[in-house]
């Protein structure tokens, strides 16, 4: 060994482990293209591992399947994208890409995505300063003209967060579009979760799902997204904003979109900040003819322990088309807090909207609104908006109903509500009759085993109902409104 | 180049005289011919010896046997050696060995085994030698039935000393069968170069060559494996590794092969060892596996592996690796094409370098009427650094893995690909 080598290891073995600064770089690209119908399958794993100090890993991952097809096509992907870091300051990139595509007169062309995406970051307590970004991308689209295709989407990301000062960033992607003739369908699932855990750490999830059919007779659209997010420890902060988007566009008929969307926060621990600031659910059908639509979105705050921060902002949009559509809304939205000092806010909004123009269209909305507190010294906040939108239009159906609940049982804690539903079908001053029909449930419980408890409930509930020149007007309103308090 | 290096340079010509400056020329010529069936065997050894300083050795060494055979065999064995110890040597070495069988021969065997060696400096002391070597094997049968042709092809080249070059300049195996039926190649080739010492120069270009022209139900089985290996300090390495396996033109009235195989397997190692520092190896390594134009029920298996491992300090492994698997014809063919690929440095390194790009294409045809073909293609992709005390290493890998099926009625492929990229720290 000679003279240099052995003074170049004597002064690397004195230099702290602040040097260690390794990189791996990885770039894997897939491509299948087929000129005729038949069966593309593509699988892959893509693991990006660091444990040490000050090392950088980034992952480049994309898998492109291509059928130009004449015939009864098929393209299946699945992907495993994995990232795991222990230790100090170190970096993981990874960008995963999984695009299928099939062109030309496809008959019963079929695209299956299934797609896993895990981040692991200082799964134990030493880990420190570490940070993880990953893209995840998933794309199906079927054009022209098919017949009888189906596309079929999961895709589940999941992250988790340890140790002190970490962070975690994830975009997750999921699109499909079909631009067919008749009997398309889009199923699409996209679960996310996020898992905190230690002292001081951040991860930010952005979850998107996109279903998008165009120009179809006897579309379907089955949409589910589910969002999680968990907190432990001390002092962690987590954002997510989550978006599920259905849209059944352009001259359709007899066609469904059925959307699923469950956000939900858990918070245990000390001082930790939980934000879903941007829980939206979208279902549209632009100009279609004898469509339904159903649409489902579920928001859940809860915490337990200590001085923990939630908020939640949840839109559920749902839009129907030109002609005997029927538009079924329900949005539920709770709050639950059983602990010491927290605070906990939700702006709860559904509204459902009539394209312009419409004739004979039913629209039922419900949102159930609900507040539970159990420790001490809580707060929880809600502000819930219902509305109905139908802009013009003749003959149309409004069936809406909102239920508030704000239930204590706890010390020195409050709820305050404030529900607002709104109805409005027309403004046209030449159009027939339409139909509102409005229910509302208010309910306040204070029920404590202390005494004295020093709860507050407070409710405010508004009812609206608008006609504005319709010749004939029919319009129903029903309220129950009850406040109760049972002392120890 | 070090200072010392330069004054030993000016020294050695301004005191060329004083060396001893021996001269050596030696052809070797070898030809057999037969007109009918029976059997040739030829054996040979060749070898440029050199311990001095300042000696050129230059031999040609030839080979040939030709057979016009209705059921002949061919064998023939071929070793060329250079060695060369000292300071200021100059050996140059043309290896060549030729079979040939015309006509219609029926079940005629070609067997060929060659051994290239070339040793430089394998001393401390030895300083500034030069060893160029051009390695060629080849056999070629036509027009028959049943016909064999197996060849191995071993090229060894080892640097140790100083400043020394050895040159293997085309380390070539060539197999080549053409107008025949259910023919049989075997091709294996096996490329080993070493170096230890301080700077010396190693170039190793590696050609394998397997072919099959207008022929139906025949099959290529061709091995190649090629080893670049670092010890010693600031010492290059560099190696061309190139294997075709093919099968062209069918043999029967519409010019279409039907029913051949080739079976393709390229090892490519790019290694630093345990010590030495500064060092760099580079490696090309192709593989290819060709059948096209009109080629029915056609069945190609391509697999690749491709290895660059580095240890110690300041070391650099190259790699670029294809994998071409080409059935541009008609249908009902089926591409299995595997490749692996593994960029690794090792613990106790520092500042190494691994870096890869691995390419793999799978192409079955581009006729607009065929039939349904069947692609599969797997890959897997490791790039790993492991050190205990804080590496700071680098490795790079760029894999693409492609494959095409342009009008196929009927389109079959499948991909799977692993792909890690792993540090583990102190």
């Amino acid at each position: 060994m000679k003279l240099e080598k052995i003074v170049a290891l004597l002064i690397l073995l004195s230099v702290p482990s602040a040097l260690a600064d390794s990189t791996a770089v990885q770039t894997n690209d897939f491509n299948a293209y087929g000129g005729g119908s038949g069966t593309i399958t593509q699988s892959g794993t893509n693991i990006a591992i660091v444990n040490g100090d000050g090392n950088y890993v980034s992952q480049y991952n994309d898998k492109d399947a291509t059928l130009n097809s004449w015939g009864t096509s098929s393209i299946a992907q699945s992907v495993s994208n994995y990232a795991d870091v222990y230790g100090y300051g170190n970096t993981i990139y990874q960008d995963n890409i999984g695009s299928a595509y099939t062109d030309g007169s496809a008959l019963d062309a079929v695209i299956t995505q299934t797609d896993t995406n895990m981040a692991f970051i200082g799964m134990d307590a030493w880990s420190e300063y570490n940070l993880v970004d990953q893209s995840n991308v998933q794309t199906a689209t079927i054009t022209d003209s098919a017949v009888g295709d189906s596309i079929t989407q999961t895709l589940t990301n999941l992250g988790y967060v340890d140790g002190y000062e970490n962070m975690l960033i994830e975009d997750n992607n999921a699109n499909a579009v079909s631009e067919g003739y008749q009997d398309n369908s889009i199923d699409q699932a996209q679960t996310s979760m996020g898992d905190i855990t230690g002292y001081y750490n951040y991860m930010e999830q952005g979850n998107i799902a996109d279903a998008y059919i165009d120009e179809a007779l006897l579309a379907v659209i089955d949409q589910d997204q589910s969002n999680i997010g968990y907190q432990n420890g001390e002092s962690n902060s987590m954002f997510q904003d989550n978006y599920a988007d259905a849209d059944d566009a352009v001259n359709d008929a007899w066609s469904l979109i059925d959307q699923d969307q469950t956000n939900y926060g858990e918070q245990n621990g000390y001082w930790n900040w939980l934000d879903q600031g941007s829980n939206n659910a979208a279902a549209l059908m632009y100009d279609s003819e004898e469509s339904t639509i159903t649409q489902t979105q579920t928001n859940l705050a809860q915490m337990f322990d200590t001085a923990n921060v939630a908020y939640q902002d949840n839109y559920a949009y749902a839009e129907g088309g030109m002609w005997g559509d029927v538009v079924d809304q329900d949005q539920v939205n709770q709050l639950v807090q059983d602990g010491l000092s927290n605070y906990a806010v939700q702006n709860n909004n559904a509204n459902a909207y009539l394209w312009t123009d419409s004739w004979y269209e039913t629209l039922t909305q419900a949102q159930t609104n609900l507040a539970d507190e159990y420790g001490i010294d809580n707060d929880a906040w809600q502000q819930n908006d219902a509305t109905i939108d139908a802009y013009a239009g003749q003959y149309n159906v409004v069936n809406q109903a909102q239920t508030n609940l704000a239930d204590l049982d706890g010390w020195d804690s409050q709820a305050s509500q404030y529900n607002y539903a709104y109805a409005y079908p027309d403004q046209a001053s030449w159009d027939g009759v339409d139909t509102i029909s409005q229910t509302e449930s208010n309910m306040a419980f204070v029920s404590d085993n202390w005494n004295p408890a020093y709860d507050t409930a407070v409710q405010n509930n508004y009812l609206n109902a608008y006609q504005y020149s319709d010749t004939n007007v029919a319009i129903s309103q029903t309220s129950n409104n009850l406040a109760t308090i049972v002392g120890a | 180049m070090r200072i010392v290096s330069i004054i030993l340079a000016a020294l050695m010509v301004m005191v060329s005289s004083a060396f001893a400056d021996n001269y050596v020329y030696q052809v070797g010529s070898m030809s057999a011919t037969g007109t009918g069936t029976g059997t040739i065997t030829q054996n040979d050894a060749n070898w440029a010896d050199v311990t001095g300083d300042g000696n050129i050795v230059e031999q040609y060494n030839y080979k040939d046997a030709w057979h016009d055979a209705n059921g002949g065999s061919i064998t023939q064995t071929l070793t060329n050696g250079a060695q060369v110890n000292g300071e200021g040597n100059f050996v140059q070495q043309w290896n060549d060995g030729y079979a040939y069988t015309d006509s219609s021969a029926v079940n005629a065997v070609i067997t060929q085994t060659d051994s290239n060696l070339a040793f430089v400096g394998q001393n401390y002391y030895s300083y500034g030698n030069d060893v160029y070597q051009w390695n060629h094997e080849e056999a070629d049968i036509i027009g028959s039935t049943d016909q064999t042709i197996a060849q191995d092809l071993a090229n060894i080249g080892t640097v140790d000393g100083d400043e020394n070059t050895l040159n293997q300049n085309t380390n070539w195996a060539k197999a080549v069968s053409d107008y025949d039926y259910m023919s049989t190649i075997s091709q294996s080739q096996t490329s080993l170069g070493t170096i230890d010492g301080w700077y010396n120069y190693m170039e190793q270009n590696n050609d394998a060559y397997a072919n099959t022209y207008s022929s139906d139900f025949g099959s290529v089985d061709q091995a190649q494996t090629n080893i670049g290996q670092q010890y010693g300090d600031w010492n290059i390495l560099s190696q061309l590794n190139d294997a075709d396996a093919n099968s062209y033109y069918g043999y029967d009235n519409n010019g279409d092969g039907f029913g051949n195989v080739v079976d393709q397997d390229q090892v490519n190692v790019a290694q630093m060892s345990w010590y030495g520092a500064d060092n760099g190896v580079t490696q090309y390594n192709y593989a290819n596996a060709d059948q096209t134009y009109g080629g029915w029920d056609e069945t190609s298996i391509q697999s690749q592996s491709n290895f660059a491992d580095t240890y110690d300090i300041y070391n650099t492994a190259t790699q670029n690796n294809y994998a071409y698997s080409d059935m541009n014809g008609n249908g009902g063919d089926f591409v299995i094409q595997t490749q692996g690929n593994l960029a690794n440095i090792y613990d106790w390194t520092w500042n190494g370098v691994a870096d890869q790009l691995n390419y793999a294409y799978a192409q079955t045809d581009a006729q607009y009427y065929d039939d349904s073909d069947v692609i599969t293609q797997t890959e897997n992709n490791i790039a790993e650094i492991t050190g205990y005390w804080d590496p700071v290493e680098s490795a790079y890998q760029t894999n693409y893995v492609n494959a095409v099926q342009g009008f196929d009625t009927s389109v079959d492929i499948t991909q799977t690909a692993t792909n890690m990229a792993q540090i583990n720290g102190p």
